[in-house]
Order: C-alpha cells, then structure tokens, then sequence
C-alpha cells in the first residue's frame, strides 16, 4: 500500500536569515517544504506542531546554540528521531564534533555549503523518512485491523453467547409453558368425564364453576403471550386518555383483590384523594398493576401485608406495590423483567405462571413513558414494585362515567362462523340473554339470510373459507334494507390491526373471541341503547 | 376402599376426587408431600394415587418414604406423570409403585385399575 505523496518537512534553523534563504533556494523543489528558524526557541516552537524529515541546525547561534537545540530535541520524545546536519563555519575540530555527535548529529557540514553534496544528502533522509512513515503508517493500519478483529471477536463471542442464554430460555420457556397449560386442561378434562357420567349429579355445579375457573385462567395465559408479542413486535396501540392513576389501582384492585383475599393477605390501599391525573391507556395500566399485585399475592406467605400506595412525585405519579413476601435474590434483581425470568421453577411451582407478566409491565408502562423498578433487601426481605407515569396538565373536566346500560329488548341475531359449534354456542348464550339468535356458516349463506331477514345484529367470524369476514360485511353494507343493522366482527385473539381493518369494512363493533356471557350482554345493551336513542 | 390422592394442581386434585367418589371410593386430597407423610398413617389408604412432579420433593422420593409406614404395607402405590415425563416407567417401578398412569388419566383407565385392586382386597379378604 503507497501512501499518496505528501510534502516532506525539513527544519533549517539559523540566526542568519541570508543564510536561511540562500539554504531555500538551494533545496527547493516540488514535495519538500522548508520551514525556517531564526532561533533554537523557534525551532522546538515548529517541531512542537510538525513532523520534520531532518533538521538542519546552524552551530553558532545567540542564546541557544545549534548543539543545545540538538539536547533537548534529544530530550523529548516527538523530536528524539530527527537526524540532525550540523552546519559550522570553517572546521570543526574533533572534541566539537564529538559533542555534535553526542547530541544526535549524523552529519556535519562545513560552510559554504557545496549544494550537489547537500542535496544529495538531503535526499537520503528524506527517503529514508519517508520509510519510515510508511511503515509507521502499516503498522497502524496493522494494529487497527487487528484490533478491530478483536472487537468483533468479542462482539460475536457475547452475541454467541446472548444467543445461546436466549435458546436455553426458550427451551425452559417451552417447558413452562406446556406445563402451564396442561395445568387447567387437565382438570378441564376430568370435569367434562364427571359430567359425562353424571350431567345433573350433586357435584354438577361445583364441576362447572371450576371449569370455569380453569376456562378463564387458560384463556388469561394465552392472552398474555399474544400480548407480549404484540408489544415486542409493536403492534399494540395504546388508547390513551387523560385519566385518574385511581382509576387504573381501582379496576386492578377489582381484579387482583380475589387472590388476595384468597391468600388471607392484609391489603392496604393508600390513596390520595384529589385526582391524580395522567394520559394512558386504562385497561393496560390496570393489567400491569393488578399484575404487579397478583405477583406480590402469590410471592407471599398466606397472610402477609401488602401495601398499594399513590403519590405525585417530581411531575410523576408513583404507584408503589409492596409485599412482605420472599423477595428477590440480588442476583435475580436486574433480571425480573427479562422475557421468560421466573423465580425457582420448582420452589415456586404451585405459583405457576409463564415468567411473562412483569417483561410485559415494563414494556406496557415504557410505551406509556414512564419507569418500573424492582427493589428487595433480599430473600425473604419483601419487595417493592414502583411505576411511575408522567403527570398529565391539571384536569379541565372530569370525564362522563359511563355506566353500563341496563336494557332487554329482545334482538334478532344472525351469528355467522364457519366453526359450527362456536356459532351454535354462541347462539345458545345469545338466546339465554333474552335474543332470537339464527346461525350460519358460510359468507354466502349469511348474505341470503341477510336479504331474507333483516336481523338487527348480525354477528360475523372474520376467518371464514370463502367469503371472509371484511367481504361479506361490505357486500351486506351495499344493501339498504340492512341500514339499520349492527354488524359486529368477531375475531380470534384481538390484534389492533384487525379492529382498524373491521371498521373501515364497516363494522359497527369489534369484539374478540372467546366472548363472555357479561360482554355479550354489555355489548348488546349499548346496541339496544344506541338504536334506541338514533330512533 | 380408601384413595389418598397426592397432587399439588388443587383443582385436578378436587376432580380426581369427584371422579373417584363417583367410582364409589373413599378419598382424601393432599396437596403437597409433607401433608401426604402426615395423612398416610392417620387415613390408611388403601391406595395412594400420586402425581410424580410435585413441589419439594418428587413422587419416587415420597412413595420411598410412605412405604417405610408399617402400617402401608398393603397400600397399593399409582404413579400419576404428565405428558413430559412418559418415559419414566422403570424408575416408578423401582420405587414402589404398581401402576404407572400417564395424565391426564382416562376414567376408564382409572376405573379399571381401581376396580382391579378392590377386587384383588376382596380376593385377599
């Protein structure tokens, strides 16, 4: 590799600037500068700011002579290598040029300078230099590829690594997983065995209620896994309101306060009582603080204390959920909100749980633009979960509360799936709440039953063979008779994108299965309520 | 005949129960093992149905245990796995256990064992 030719620098120093001319007009040519010194001060002054090939040094100078200068650019790092040409009036005797030499001279030269031999000179330095640039310049590219080498060495050694951490944690999440789902699917399974043998026998509704139970708790794992990887892949979208921090505790506090209760714990809730007012989604922070409340139920002892308290602190609303339960381990601490963290598998079986929950918080509260921190003094110690939120401006109007519509009219229903038995169901549970309810299970067959019957809610899967979902709904829109019909898409799992999709094929309504009994009716009221009120 | 059941999933246990009281058994739950070591010589099982994978201590490590009761000495042991740990018939069987039963276990498969071993007390007087 050649180095693009750069000017070479020589150093002439000498207290006579005739002598300093007549030396440039000598040595001039393209790619070498001279730059001149008319004093020993002058010169360490240029060779502090520029490399130099080679100096030549004046003997006899005012204050500082050539041989001091020599000394002390011997002195110091930078100028140490700098071969030195000294040039003296008349001949030098030996001791003189002994010191010359001492001090780092390689040459002298007598005055008048003969220029051929000077030049000559001249150039054999600056050759010899200009080598010893390049190989500098080698080196260090050297040296640069070799550490870079290095780095992504150790780069690819810690990705290796993370790679590895991150396939074993799969593997033990995997195994967790089945297990926590095999954990109600079994006792599901023995409940459908009992009623099998004995639909109306004396355990009947105990058998149900559990069933139940296992239902719900099943259907709560699966929902926290597609939400955690919706918000790992970004695709959940915050609804946000300006809100009170209490209504967020207040709604957690509804879910969680079962186990807690449960458990036996002392709970205590420590509320300001002006309106703590913040902008975020109020499902999800009640999720991640009834989560950090179930964690602080299951993680202690029955009959421990746990305490909920709120504050406004530093333009921040602080949620702070503490426990008297087995803490966290030091190590374990920076790692609880890692994917897939649990505490001791088998210590904390009985707890069960996927080791999603608190990943899940932190990424929900993140989008929120707050911080969650976990503290413990230990195992044993207790722990403390402390959220806090960016306050919001002073509140202008407290929101309307909208207290769910109480109504019976009686609506006919068409539900539309192509899963036979969800839409018979469906029926089923729409006919217990009072509606006439119609199932088909086709797109085509829902449009002629449509036309024939003007139902006044029409119930539509999205995923059907076909004809989906968004076609039929548009296709039934194109009808007038159908003005006044509540179309309501029903969709597996809710995934945002899917409700923006639904209303733009001009659904009325968006609702996920599985569907409660409680949602199916509140949503059929609000119906009722709003064809009512558009009457 | 009595059926101690040894499960630490409270609402498997509670329809294991129901199931084998509707099999006309007698049964008590116990949800972890040392509730087990402290219910086989106060109930005296008959048989002890008992999940492998329990909190603390494994189903091997506490059928060793119970059998070292005098009083057990006729109780008939049933190992109960999940689906991840099918392979682990050999080492019930060194352990003490006379059935191995893979969950979640099938009504008839349990009525057949259960009803075996009553005849077999029967039998045996």
């Amino acid at each position: 590799m050649m180095t693009p030719p750069e000017p070479v620098h020589i150093l002439a120093v000498d207290d006579l600037p005739e002598n300093l001319l007549a030396l440039e007009a000598l040595l001039r040519r393209d790619g070498l500068v001279m730059l001149k010194a008319r004093s020993g001060v002058e010169a360490l002054e240029i060779l502090l700011k520029q490399d130099v090939a080679l100096a030549l040094l004046d003997v006899q100078m005012p204050e500082m002579d050539g041989f001091e200068l020599a000394e002390m650019m011997r002195g110091s790092e930078r100028t140490r290598r700098v071969p030195i040409i000294f040039l003296t009036a008349g001949s030098a005797d030996r001791q003189r040029r002994f010191r010359g030499y001492e001090t780092g001279a390689v040459d002298f030269l007598q005055k008048p300078i003969e220029g051929d031999i000077l030049r000559s000179k001249i150039e054999v330095f600056i050759e010899l230099y200009q080598q010893r640039q390049q190989i500098a310049a080698q080196r260090d590219a050297l040296a640069a590829t070799a550490e870079e080498n290095m780095r992504l060495l150790r780069e690819s050694r810690r990705a290796a690594e993370a790679l590895r951490e991150a396939d074993l944690r799969k593997d033990e999440f995997l195994a967790t997983l089945a297990h926590e789902l095999r954990n109600p699917l079994a006792p599901i399974r023995n409940g459908l065995q009992i009623l099998r043998l004995s639909p109306d026998g004396p355990m009947a509704g105990n058998v149900r209620d559990m069933m139940d139970r296992q239902m719900t708790h099943l259907v709560r794992l699966i929902d926290d896994l597609l939400d955690v990887s919706r918000v790992s892949q970004g695709k959940i979208d915050l609804k946000r309101d300006r809100m009170t921090a209490q209504a967020a505790i207040q709604a957690a506090v509804e879910t969680s306060r079962p186990l807690i209760d449960q458990l036996e714990h002392h709970f205590t809730l420590d509320l300001p009582e002006a309106p703590v007012w913040i902008n975020g989604d109020l499902t999800r922070l009640a999720q991640v603080i009834a989560n950090l409340l179930n964690n602080a139920a299951k993680y202690t002892p029955e009959g421990g204390r746990i305490v909920l308290s709120l504050s406004e602190d530093d333009g921040q609303a602080v949620i702070r959920v503490s426990d008297t339960g087995l803490g966290i381990d030091e190590d374990m601490l920076p790692k609880v909100f890692d994917l897939f963290t649990q505490l001791d598998r088998n210590l904390h079986r009985a707890q069960g749980g996927l080791g999603i929950g608190l990943a899940l918080a932190q990424k929900l509260v993140h989008m929120h633009g707050g911080t969650i921190v976990a503290r413990s003094g230990g195992l044993n110690q207790g722990s403390v979960f402390e959220l806090r939120l960016p306050l919001s401006e002073a509140a202008t109007h407290d929101r309307d509360t909208d207290a769910p519509v109480e109504t019976q009219r009686s609506l006919n229903v068409l539900v539309v799936d192509d899963n036979r038995e969800s839409a018979q169901t469906t029926s089923w549970m729409l006919e217990l709440i009072g509606h006439t309810a119609r199932t088909v299970n086709d797109g085509y067959a829902a449009l002629e039953a449509a036309r024939a019957e003007q139902p006044d809610v029409i119930l539509l899967d999205i995923g059907m063979p076909g004809m989906n979902g968004y076609e039929v709904c548009r296709e039934l829109r194109q009808n007038p008779d159908l003005n006044d019909t509540v179309i309501i898409a029903q969709t597996g799992w809710g995934q945002e994108r899917d409700r923006q999709k639904a209303f733009e094929a001009g659904f009325d309504h968006h609702i996920t299965k599985p569907i409660s009994l409680d949602a199916f009716t509140r949503l059929l009221s609000e119906v009722t309520a709003e064809r009512e009120a558009s009457l | 005949m009595k059926v101690l059941i040894v499960e630490d999933n409270e609402a498997l246990a509670q329809t294991t129960g129901w199931i084998v009281e509707m099999l006309g058994y007698d049964y008590r739950l116990s949800l972890t093992p040392r509730d087990a070591m402290a219910a086989g010589p106060d109930y005296l099982p008959d048989v002890v149905l008992m999940d492998i994978g329990l909190p603390g201590m494994s189903g091997y490590d506490l059928c060793r245990e119970m059998r070292q009761y005098p009083a057990l000495a006729r109780t008939v042991f049933i190992a109960q796995t999940g689906w991840d740990e099918r392979e682990h018939g050999a080492q019930s069987e060194a352990a003490g256990f006379r059935h191995h039963l893979t969950k979640p276990v099938d009504l008839k498969t349990l009525e057949g064992v259960l009803n075996g071993i009553a005849e077999d007390m029967l039998a045996r007087g």
